[in-house]
């Protein structure tokens, strides 16, 4: 703000400089002039002045001449002439002189007057007396006579004249003669001072005429210079104004834009000239009525005083609003648009304008917006009719009741008292376990929305798992998921019936369904009822492990880029009560042996292995106490030193305990639920559950696991289960 | 805007409540949801029903001696039946009140109605499952339900 | 500023908030005048004891704040009136300032905050 404040003075300083330069130049010049003419005057009185210093002496000669000559009866009459003469040019010369000395301004000083008035009374008795002398009659002086010449009468009597005037004033004339030389003294003492002083003003002027030159030649330097600028500024705010991407506008008091705007505001509100528009007008025919009378009274408060900036910026009903443009043939464009406003003082005390800038936001609101709809993701009906269709009823059915008893499982850990952080981290591994092993379920069934659902909850809660501080509330997306995943459930489960409905009425079969559930077709009413026919087959319970099994093996060996093949043995042998928990084990058993274990297509070749790797699960009952549950692949095998390794960036050990670890303790690590061998995270793999599942569905049945390895060529684990606490399950399951 | 985040305003705005309130931190429990069975309530229950974006209802319920405790907070010397009343039904209206930050004014809610002691009956819409908050400040325990659908 | 009196009327249907914008209340010159349960009961408290301050909650029974506001300004257009209210949107705020309100202020709010919106208003 001080800047402008400053130019504005400055504009003044060089007219206010230029004047007072002028009037003081005048001023001297003025009084130079005066001075002039006195110094004229003063000159002449002094030449004056000196004239008459000489006088009185040339007149004493000139006395002296003619008295020698009466005596000798020469000639007198030139003496007699010049004296008359140069009293006349005296008596002028005084008349002047005091002239001169009053137009000399000199007659200030009282000495000089004085000086005058004593010399002109030394002058008057001199005067008389030749005045007198020249009364007298010159011819006839002498009379010439034989004894010689002799005065005359006339002659007498002038010589008389002339002894009388010498003897008299032979004493004035020096006196005379002495006090106009005084003056002629005083005049040009007078002379040489005003001369001085003239010059010094004549100095002065120049100096002041040359800083007024100077000052004009600044003062115009300075204005083409500031011209230049304000040029270059304007160049600067028009280039500006044309380029900026915001519309940047003023509205007045009257509602209407100001004509310096942007020039993106045309585009932004699609109006050919919005200068001199009435803003609310403008926003008429693009937005609803709701934001156009929200609009209007915030527009209102702007111009309110009473309300205070910050309260008015926080409440702007237009920070982001959505407009709609019609175009041609009827069609409309929906954009976003971002309005600030901000009031505008030239004085402190009301706005005189609001400040407005307006932006597109259409491509952030829109991202937002398919950000939010990625994650409440509707599943098309198609996928979930697939998915109905493809999984065996009954499979169906145990399936909800998995997914039922998972979420209340999972709800009950969270509704358990506990906040501390050893609780929550409980908590949270419960529910993590619990979506790992729903998650498995789900893909060997080939539900590929129960997966994504599983597996976005268990991507939740391995974020939380990170975090240094954990609260109850960050369990909220959690529970909102849970909620989610069971109301899907029971889609699914009315969907479902549905379908059983259908099939009592379906009557021939002509195609086989889609294979894979990821497929979008839309299936017709043929192919439901041909999916319909196949779903009515009944296998046994170990028959459809063994199929889930080989849906899983696909699923796992296309994400994770493997190609693998699964051979199973004995599965169909599985008592019907313990076929959930071989699942489990298998499910997790087999994905671990395709992510971990099988190495890709590539590295199977180098190390001279077929480029097909294959996993075998076998089950046998033919032991009194134990079933046998072997998964086995012939992969990479395990490195206890890796495992070492990864267990210290895990932070489960330390780099002495690493270095310390035997074989098996390597081994236990692998059940660790923190701990991971893949690097990645996917659907199927690296959060190092799996194992923890594993380990936890074993312990519930009483058995054991054992772990044989060589590096670089296989691994397998070996399952015990013991008889007896499977038939004890059977049978409080039955009752 | 999401369930979820919908929820997560209403548990932000009880620990609010408390933080400029009575100027004391709550915490909260692990949210779960209410299957089987209705969540209880305690002594003293406000109720707000809301409808607009989402219906349903968010109810705050809080035993008597929590409640007293905040009047005192507050500087309150009368803990009677009407103030107790009176704060659990403000603490609901402004959970929801403040919901409209961030639901808009489409978001409509009702006057808060209170109910005390805990056999009274909460009315939940059918079809959809509360999830409850457990809100526990110093030694007391409330919850938060939130039970909003569509 | 102490010299000139502000006197306070407090307007919300929470027993415990009004009670508590009483007690809270600390600045110089701000005298508490009376409190009212809805607008109808404001109106008329505003005859008896004119106040030039006045705090407004919105969600009233009776009648509700912002016609209250609205109506205290027809009266008394120097009026400072400050919406205490847990309606955080902002239409609400924009209405209530419309209609003639200088301030707002969002439940739940620390004494602290009451005091600073109170003294914000009186400074306008």
């Amino acid at each position: 703000m001080a800047q402008p404040v400053l130019s504005r003075q400055l504009r003044w300083l060089p007219v206010a400089l230029a004047l007072l330069c002028t009037t003081a130049l005048s001023l001297l010049l003025f009084t130079g002039v005066q001075r002039a003419a006195r110094l004229q005057s003063a000159s002449t009185a002094l030449q004056l002045a000196a004239g008459l210093t000489a006088q009185p002496q040339l007149m004493r000669s000139e006395l002296t001449l003619i008295q020698r000559g009466l005596e000798t009866q020469t000639y007198v009459g030139d003496s007699l002439r010049t004296l008359a003469g140069s009293r006349e040019a005296s008596n002028v010369a005084y008349a002047q002189l005091a002239d001169a000395i009053k137009a000399a301004g000199l007659d200030a000083r009282s000495d000089t007057l004085a000086m005058l008035d004593k010399a002109q009374k030394l002058w008057a008795p001199l005067d008389k007396g030749l005045e007198r002398l020249g009364n007298n009659k010159t011819g006839d002086l002498y009379s010439d006579s034989a004894a010689g010449s002799t005065l005359t009468a006339a002659g007498a009597r002038l010589k008389r004249s002339v002894d009388e005037l010498l003897a008299t004033q032979t004493k004035n004339t020096g006196a005379l003669s002495r006090q106009v030389s005084e003056l002629a003294a005083l005049l040009r003492e007078a002379v040489v001072n005003d001369g001085r002083s003239l010059r010094a003003l004549l100095l002065g002027g120049s100096a002041l005429a040359a800083l007024l030159l100077a000052s004009m030649l600044y003062f115009s330097w300075r204005a083409g210079q500031a011209a230049r600028a304000a040029g270059i500024a304007q160049r600067q705010v028009a280039h500006i104004m044309g380029t900026v991407r915001e519309g940047l506008f003023l509205i007045g008091r009257d509602g209407r834009i100001g004509g310096a705007h942007s020039d993106s505001l045309r585009g932004l509100l699609r109006v050919g000239t919005p200068a001199g528009q009435d803003f609310e007008q403008l926003l008429r025919p693009l937005v609803d009525e709701k934001t156009l009378l929200a609009a209007g009274k915030y527009l209102g408060l702007l111009w309110k005083d009473k309300v205070n900036e910050e309260l008015i910026e926080s409440v702007n009903p237009l920070s982001q609003i959505e407009v709609s443009f019609q175009k041609a043939q009827g069609a409309t464009e929906v954009r976003y648009l971002s309005f600030s406003f901000r009031r505008v003082r030239a004085t402190a005390s009301t706005a005189d304008h609001v400040f407005g800038v307006v932006s597109d936001v259409t491509e952030r609101v829109l991202l937002q917006r398919e950000l939010d709809s990625l994650k409440s993701d509707t599943d098309s009906q198609s996928a979930l009719l697939l998915q109905v269709l493809q999984v065996e009823p009954l499979q169906m059915q145990t399936f909800l009741g998995t997914l039922d008893a998972a979420v209340r499982r999972s709800n009950a850990l969270l509704r358990a008292p506990g906040k501390q952080r050893a609780d929550l981290q409980q908590k949270l591994q419960g529910v993590f376990r619990e979506m790992h092993s729903l998650k498995g379920e789900a893909a060997a069934l080939g539900l590929g929305t129960f997966v994504r659902r599983a597996h976005e909850v268990e991507d939740l809660l391995s974020g939380l798992r990170k975090r240094a501080e954990l609260a109850g509330n960050d369990f909220v997306p959690v529970v909102v998921r849970l909620d989610e995943l069971m109301t899907h459930g029971q889609e699914m489960s009315a969907l479902q019936e549905r379908v059983g409905q259908a099939r009592s009425t379906a009557v021939s079969a002509n195609d086989l369904p889609p294979e894979r559930h990821g497929d979008t077709a839309v299936l017709a009413g043929g192919q439901v009822a041909a999916a319909l026919a196949r779903a009515d087959l009944g296998p046994t319970p170990g028959e459809q492990l063994k199929v889930a099994l080989q849906r899983l093996c696909a699923e796992v060996s296309a994400a994770s880029k493997r190609d693998v093949r699964l051979l199973s043995e004995g599965l169909e042998k599985v008592p019907a009560s313990l076929v959930p928990r071989v699942r489990e084990i298998c499910i997790q058993m087999l994905r671990n042996s395709i992510v971990h274990g099988i190495e890709p297509r590539e590295r199977r070749a180098l190390t001279g292995k077929p480029p097909v790797g294959s996993v075998r699960i076998r089950f046998t009952d033919s032991d009194q106490e134990n079933y046998s549950l072997i998964v086995e692949d012939d992969g990479q095998g395990l490195n206890p030193e890796e495992i070492g390794m990864r267990a210290v960036t895990r932070g489960l050990l330390d780099a002495t305990q690493a270095a310390n670890l035997d074989r098996s303790g390597a081994f236990r690590l692998l059940f660790h639920p923190d701990f991971s061998t893949a690097d990645t995270v996917s659907e199927h793999a690296g959060r190092g559950v799996g194992l923890d599942v594993v380990n936890a569905a074993i312990r519930d049945s009483g058995g054991r696991i054992g772990i044989s390895t060589t590096a670089g060529k296989y691994t397998r684990f070996k399952v015990l289960l013991p008889r007896a606490q499977a038939e004890a399950d059977s049978q409080s399951s039955a009752a | 805007m999401s369930l979820e985040s919908q929820v997560a305003v209403f548990v932000d705005g009880v620990l609010n409540y408390f933080d400029t309130t009575v100027q004391q931190s709550a915490q909260c429990g692990t949210p779960h949801l209410a299957l089987s069975d209705k969540p209880e309530i305690s002594d003293y229950t406000g109720v707000i029903q809301v409808t607009g974006k989402r219906t349903g209802m968010v109810a705050f319920t809080a035993p008597k001696s929590m409640l007293s405790v905040m009047l005192m907070r507050m500087q309150e010397t009368d803990m009677g039946h009407e103030n107790l009343c009176d704060l659990v039904g403000e603490i609901a209206n402004t959970l929801s009140g403040n919901a409209r930050r961030d639901f808009g004014h489409q978001f409509q809610i009702s006057v808060p109605s209170v109910l005390s002691g805990r056999d009274s009956q909460l009315e939940y819409p059918p079809d959809l499952r509360p999830i409850v908050i457990p809100i526990d400040w110093r030694n007391y325990h409330a919850r938060l339900i939130v039970c909003l659908g569509g | 500023m102490t010299e000139v009196a502000h006197r306070l009327m407090v307007v919300d249907d929470s027993n415990v908030i009004r009670r508590r914008i009483e007690r809270a209340n600390e600045l110089p010159g701000v005298e508490f005048v009376g409190a009212a349960r809805n607008g109808v009961e404001a109106l008329a408290l505003y005859e008896a004891v004119h106040p030039t301050l006045v705090t407004m909650d919105l969600t009233m029974p009776e009648m509700d704040g912002a016609e209250c506001v609205a109506k205290l300004v027809q009266r008394d257009p120097d009026i400072k009136i400050l919406v205490i209210s847990a309606l955080a949107d902002k239409l609400t705020a924009i209405d209530a300032l419309e209609k003639g309100a200088s301030g707002f202020l969002c439940k739940p709010f620390t004494d602290r905050q009451l005091n600073e919106a109170l003294r914000k208003l009186i400074r306008t």
